[in-house]
């Protein structure tokens, strides 16, 4: 039912910001009722994310963190376009890799990360694995029910047509991928900043912002830890968003330009 | 260029399987002796646990605060969602809420909770049910989008009771995105409590982890590892595959598996 349809966009949209504004609202209130140590107020946990940010260790933990969630979305995409369409054309392969994936899918994370850390120690080649192993089922199956579902009368079309197996590629193939792919990407990028940040809790990471949460919970500094979930929630929106941007841009600029 | 394997298809998930046990099979004996556990090792060490009882100890109190925790999460996000879905102002302004649980790393939850509730029980069930809510919420609401809005019409102008319209209507359209939501909640529950404890806790499979590590002791955590995946089994096996034979019964066709990607 599009019941939510009835409701114009622009009134959608500002029901939406009188929840965020009500969420900081509860937010304050339950300040007041709990001491500082348990709930700090939206105004002390700024004042803590600014302190946060200006002390240059912190900058290091971001950054180091950020290496590692682009380092592992490269390899994991790499890995699982890669294996995706291998597994999309060839079934037997599809069949073989599934108990992997099933595996993977069912794994509790924290499971997952305790074995890795036992078998190749602790270091950012761990963490970057640790990432890369849970959230490639995610974009593995996209890509792969993708090319598995690339229109038949297409291609029966172009084979009639004795057209080149480049061009049946071009024509085909790759605007299906690029088209389920580009969404999942998306998830996959927010899966991979949560992930790096479980990761290097659990393998105890030196530094990154797992590290800096860490330090947070031992001090019982409660509003570092609320600073840092800003950090975070901004982190992820802002990958999020960057690359929904790009695919609305690209994406859609060169479907209607072909 | 697609070759068929219909049949073939369940056989080869086993070669699969197999491939995967040699694979790590070789490797213990050949390169990373001392290393990766033989599967020998890993059963006997299974089969320690299950005598001396510590299996069943760890994995009723972490079954008990995923189930507690999924019921909670669940419920409130039935109710929620059920009532967002008709009421598009509150949807709005649920959205902001939800779209935060849906991003935020569990781990963090879990360093929250053990500042909140000190280590113990109350980590674990408060983590669960903070992420079961979203996902079963986002399913019922989704559900609602698919219900045919002719047919609501008509049943308000012959002016229906709201009940048998739920009972015969509503619920069996939802049903299907309803279970699905409720089977990946369930799956969900138990690995989110498994995180909570390995954090925050001094029993329970979580914790039973943990301590493998400090212990040094790599066949038990890959027993433990083990009992994590037969447990997801288990739970694909009792809960989802009869629901997906329900729904096939209202002629709907649900995917539906405990197991998914998430953190």
């Amino acid at each position: 039912m599009s019941n939510l349809t009835k409701l114009t966009r622009v009134s959608l949209w500002l029901w939406s910001t009188l929840g965020v504004l009500s969420l900081v609202a509860v937010w304050q209130w339950m300040s007041h009722l709990y001491s500082p140590v348990f709930v700090p107020s939206p105004r002390e946990t700024i004042v803590a994310m600014v302190g946060l940010l200006r002390a240059p260790e912190n900058r290091t933990h971001v950054y180091s963190s950020f290496y590692r969630i682009l380092l592992s979305l490269t390899i994991m995409s790499v890995t699982s376009i890669a294996l995706g369409v291998m597994s999309g054309f060839n079934p037997w392969i599809q069949q073989l890799l599934k108990p992997l994936k099933d595996i993977l899918l069912a794994i509790p994370p924290v499971a997952l990360s305790l074995l890795v850390i036992f078998i190749f120690g602790v270091g950012t080649v761990q963490t970057v694995t640790i990432a890369v192993m849970l959230a490639f089922p995610l974009l593995y199956g996209a890509v792969l029910s993708a090319v598995r579902s690339v229109d038949r009368d297409m291609l029966e079309m172009l084979r009639a047509f004795e057209v080149g197996k480049t061009l049946q590629l071009r024509e085909a193939y790759l605007p299906a991928v690029l088209s389920a792919v580009m969404p999942s990407m998306v998830l996959a990028a927010g899966l991979t900043v949560r992930l790096m940040i479980m990761a290097e809790i659990i393998v105890g990471m030196g530094t990154g912002i797992g590290h800096a949460l860490s330090l947070a919970r031992v001090h019982m500094a409660t509003d570092d830890i609320f600073a840092w979930m800003i950090v975070m929630i901004v982190a992820v929106l802002t990958i999020e968003g960057g690359l929904l941007y790009l695919v609305k841009k690209y994406l859609l600029t060169w479907q209607a330009g072909r | 260029m697609r070759a068929s394997i219909g049949s073939l298809s369940k056989p080869l998930y086993l070669v699969g399987i197999l491939i995967v046990l040699l694979v790590w099979e070789l490797l213990a004996a050949g390169f990373a002796v001392g290393v990766l556990p033989r599967l020998k090792e890993v059963l006997h060490s299974l089969l320690s646990l299950a005598e001396s009882g510590e299996l069943w100890r760890h994995l009723s109190v972490s079954l008990y605060r995923s189930w507690a925790g999924f019921t909670v999460g669940a419920a409130l996000g039935f109710l929620t969602g059920a009532v967002a879905g008709f009421s598009p102002i509150l949807y709005a302004l649920l959205k902001p809420l939800v779209g935060l649980l849906l991003s935020f790393p569990a781990v963090v939850i879990v360093m929250l909770a053990m500042v909140w509730f000190g280590i113990g029980e109350g980590v674990a069930v408060f983590t669960t049910a903070l992420f079961t809510f979203p996902i079963m919420y986002v399913s019922v609401v989704e559900g609602t989008k698919q219900l045919d809005a002719q047919l609501l019409e008509m049943a308000e102008v012959y002016k229906i009771a709201k009940w048998y319209l739920w009972w015969n209507f509503y619920l069996p359209a939802l049903a299907t995105a309803i279970l699905a939501g409720f089977s990946f909640a369930a799956g969900t529950a138990f690995r989110k409590t498994v995180m909570a404890e390995l954090l925050g806790s001094n029993d329970g499979v979580g914790y039973a982890m943990a301590m493998t590590r400090f212990n040094f002791d790599a066949a038990g955590l890959f027993a433990w590892v083990v009992v994590c995946l037969l447990i997801v089994a288990l739970v694909d096996w009792i809960l989802v595959k009869p629901v997906a034979g329900y729904s096939r019964l209202w002629g709907l066709s649900a995917k539906t598996s405990s197991a998914g990607p998430g953190e």
